[in-house]
């Protein structure tokens, strides 16, 4: 492992002490010999003792030694607590980290030159370095990924369609990766160097390879292609550009350490193979671009092949029946090189608006448009209505020459429409009409005129009707669930009862207490309170003892309270029955009160109500 | 109870009679516009048909007639707002549908009718085979035939209750087809609005306070209305195609 981290060249490591603040700069590449065609990852570092605000980012200046293919940025921070003499310091150093990854451009030695920052008004630099690019190694790296572009044609018109191929190639045993971020920036570089002069657009929508052999040698190559066309006139030239890929490199450890010798250089156990970002360049393009010719007359600047095509659908119609007029026009152009097609005005004939449709097919050849029209046209007379041909002017770059385009003429034989509706004229006079022998239907008399309405259905009517076949039924079904209750459980009626009934007999003692004898007041409040009991409860109260009835009603939950009360009025009853008291006005309205206690007590009771 | 069962009824007998009578003028000023017309004083006539509507009685004959004297005046745009009016308030009346289509054929624009198979046709006959407002009341009738099986059904023996079964299930049926129709209708009332142009030609744009003209209609032509911005509103002809077109040139229906 040590001998693997050898690998990484520690070029220069320089560190400038600030003055007044603990910020240090240094900046490390990973090789300082490198072949051409190889990329070095230079890491500068920046450490302060705080949080830095501001822009302090390093830039490189530009030169003719080497390109930068990317930079990139991180940060972390780190503390650290010291205890001396009893006193604990902590400190904080904040590390940032800049990547750059250069390419170098020709063979030779360059140096690549300090970096600087500023901070808080202070300037910290690295110190340069030298950097060695050797010329053998780099040919045989190119050899293993090559990126070239070609186009159909190097001479063109302006507006002219033109195909340019991407090719990435690999040898099918080099140790290469070829990923999407590659072809990513391949191609966005290339269409930001392409827009400037040309109208690009891609042919492809995923990337597929191919196995060929070329020279004998197995290789595997990927091609990409776009539709070109020049916006501009004279020498326009494409760049090349970067196309990335990632190096395989197998490591392999021969320090003499038996750990390192087996894991290091086993693929099993990781570290056997380093990835390497690598790129190629691919070559650059000039086509000489050519203005038009002087053009004539409703040209309106469409370059390239075109083909048109007018039909019409039926050929024969009764007058007033729609006819369908079809025009395709096909070009290898793109849409908007291609004009409107629109029909000219026919005398006797409405012609409704067209439904266009535009369709782009991206074909090997290159782009093809087709733009179709369908008009709807109502011939209104009978006779021959003669569509006429269109025309249409464009330059076409293989002749070298204008030509104009004309589609055939279409007839359509029209012929007489129904019940002369083709003839008629816009308002007819009652004479007129009177003559076809039809008219409007007469007015409307002897009619008691009603306010009618379009919206019945916001009459209230129905806002109170429609509700009531739904409660009809739900008012059945209720019933009907309650009738087969009762079916199965009689007792539940009296249960239900029970109360209203004893309220019943008390209210009508209450009514008639004065009046009635003593022992038939009695007779009556007791009955009243035993029948409740017996039907809310189940048993049969009449008849039984005070201690039975304290026992059965203990036995169904009823409460102490309520056993109390109960007991209270039957003593009171018998307190009358057995000559212990007299029953006067007052002793009468006790006992009254005392049942009618007991009831709602008994009730609440039974409902799980605690008193 | 039966002060309950009284409550009720009185209840409902008030909702259902009709409370509504027209005001004696209205059926004045109807007779007199007639005189007119038959005078062939058609101004005037609309004159005094129009001060029917005005009053709120909003009548299909006062509308048909209205439209009769527009058509008179050679107005064809107003005639045919006015016999729609009529339609919708009498859908079923054959004067108004036979003055329509003949409206209809003194107009410039011919629009493409759609041509309907012959299931189509059935059922577009069906559904407006009823006024929307005979619907209603055939839902409710059926409605409370069906509660009154759904109760005998709960009370009757086995045997009973098949034939309760066949019974209601036709009569849902004809509810359930009722209450599409009708709910269609409704939809169509509330949410489709329908205009009549009424200037002699309309430019439709392709925008509010827009150059470009995409088609030109004419006088009477009927479309349907999508889309309103202040005085613009968005119409598209049976054939789809749509155009903002000015408020003011358009009679809603």
């Amino acid at each position: 492992m040590r001998k693997l981290n050898s690998i990484l060249f520690v070029l220069f490591a320089c560190t400038v002490a600030a003055f007044g603040q603990d910020i240090s700069i240094s900046a490390t590449a990973d090789k300082t010999a490198v072949s051409l065609g190889e990329q070095i990852q230079v890491v500068v570092q920046l450490v302060a003792n705080k949080r830095l605000s501001g822009n302090f980012t390093p830039q490189v200046p530009k030169n003719d030694d080497f390109d930068v293919v990317s930079t990139n940025q991180n940060q972390n921070q780190s503390s650290s607590i010291t205890l001396a003499n009893g006193k604990m310091t902590q400190t904080v150093n904040i590390t940032y980290l800049f990547y750059y990854v250069i390419s170098p451009k020709k063979t030779g030695a360059f140096t690549f030159p300090a970096l600087s920052c500023t901070v808080d008004g202070a300037t910290y630099s690295t110190n340069p370095f030298a950097i060695t690019v050797g010329k053998e190694q780099a040919q045989a790296q190119a050899s293993e990924v090559s990126a070239s572009l070609t186009v159909s044609k190097k001479n063109l018109y302006k507006g002219e369609q033109a195909l340019l191929t991407v090719r990435v190639a690999q040898k099918a045993n080099a140790q290469v990766q070829l990923n999407e971020q590659g072809f990513g920036g391949m191609f966005d570089k290339l269409e930001k160097e392409m827009s400037k002069d040309f109208a690009a657009s891609r042919l492809f929508t995923q990337l597929k390879g191919v196995h060929e052999v070329v020279n004998g040698e197995r290789i595997f190559s990927v091609k990409a292609q776009y539709s070109l066309v020049p916006l501009s006139t004279g020498l326009l030239t494409i760049p090349g550009v970067p196309f990335a890929y990632i190096a395989l490199k197998q490591v392999r450890s021969r320090g003499g350490d038996p750990f390192d010798d087996f894991f290091g250089g086993n693929p099993f156990f990781g570290g056997g193979v380093q990835q390497v970002q690598r790129s190629v360049m691919s070559n650059g393009l000039s086509i000489q671009v050519s203005p038009l010719p002087p053009a004539p007359a409703g040209f309106t600047g469409a370059v390239g092949t075109f083909t048109m095509n007018a039909s019409a659908d039926p050929r024969q119609v009764p007058a007033g029946d729609p006819v369908t007029v079809s025009i395709l026009f096909k070009g290898n152009t793109r849409p908007n090189s291609m004009p409107e097609i629109t029909m000219p005005q026919l005398a006797d004939c409405e012609v409704f608006p067209p439904e266009k449709h535009v369709s782009v097919d991206t074909t090997p050849n290159g782009i093809m448009c087709q733009k179709a029209y369908k008009y709807l046209v109502v011939p209104k007379q009978e006779g021959t209505t003669v569509i006429p041909a269109l025309t249409w002017t464009y330059f076409d770059p293989v002749a070298r020459v204008y030509k104009t385009l004309s589609s055939e003429p279409v007839t359509v034989v029209v012929t007489k429409g129904k019940s002369g509706q083709a003839s008629q004229t816009r308002y007819l006079t009652q004479e007129e009409i009177r003559q076809v022998g039809q008219d409007i239907r007469y007015i409307k008399t002897g009619v008691t005129l009603k306010r009618q309405t379009d919206q019945p259905y916001k009459d209230l009517v129905f806002f109170v009707l429609f509700p009531l076949p739904f409660l009809i039924a739900l008012f059945s079904f209720l019933y009907k669930v309650q009738s087969e209750r009762y079916e199965k459980d009689s007792s539940l009626i009296l249960r239900r009862q029970a109360l209203r009934k004893a309220n019943k007999v008390l209210a009508s003692v209450s009514k008639q207490a004065s009046k009635m004898p003593g022992p038939e007041f009695c007779a009556k409040l007791a009955e009243a309170c035993e029948d409740f009991i017996s039907h809310k409860f189940g048993f049969a109260a009449t008849g039984k003892t005070l201690d039975e009835m304290k026992l059965e009603l203990s036995g169904r939950g009823v409460q102490p309270s309520a056993l109390e009360l109960c007991v209270a009025f039957f003593e009171s009853l018998d307190a009358y029955r057995f000559g212990m008291t007299t029953l006067d006005a007052s002793y009468r309205i006790g006992l009254l009160e005392k049942a009618q206690k007991l009831i709602a007590e008994l009730e609440k009771q039974k409902k799980g109500k605690p008193a | 109870m039966k002060r309950i069962v009284l409550t009720v009824s009185a209840l409902l007998v008030f909702l259902v009679m009709p409370v509504r009578t027209p005001a004696a003028p209205v059926n004045y000023w109807f007779d007199r516009a007639n005189a007119l017309y038959e005078q062939q004083a058609y101004d005037s006539a609309v004159v005094l048909y129009g001060k029917i509507l005005e009053a709120g009685t909003t009548s299909s004959a006062a509308f048909f007639n209205l439209g009769n004297s527009y058509f008179r005046l050679k107005k064809v745009g107003l005639a045919l707002l006015n016999y729609e009016k009529a339609r919708q308030l009498s859908p079923d009346d054959p004067d108004i549908i036979a003055n329509i289509k003949f409206a209809n054929s003194a107009i410039i624009d011919r629009l493409p009718e759609n041509e309907k198979s012959f299931a189509g046709a059935i059922v577009v006959r069906l559904h407006t085979l009823f006024p929307l407002q005979t619907q209603l009341w055939m839902i409710v009738i059926l409605l409370f035939c069906l509660s009154i099986l759904f109760s005998l059904f709960l009370y009757t023996s086995q045997n009973a209750r098949l034939w309760i079964i066949y019974g209601s299930s036709i009569l849902f049926f004809i509810t359930l087809s009722l209450g599409i129709s009708a709910g269609v209708k409704i939809y169509s009332r509330e949410q489709v609005q329908y205009a009549i142009v009424l200037s002699e030609s309309l430019d439709a744009k392709n925008q509010p306070n827009g150059n470009k003209v995409l088609f030109t209609v004419h006088e009477g032509t009927k479309f349907r209305v999508r889309k309103a911005l202040n005085d613009w509103v968005l119409v598209s002809l049976p054939t789809g195609v749509s155009g903002w077109v000015q408020v003011s040139s358009l009679g809603k229906i």
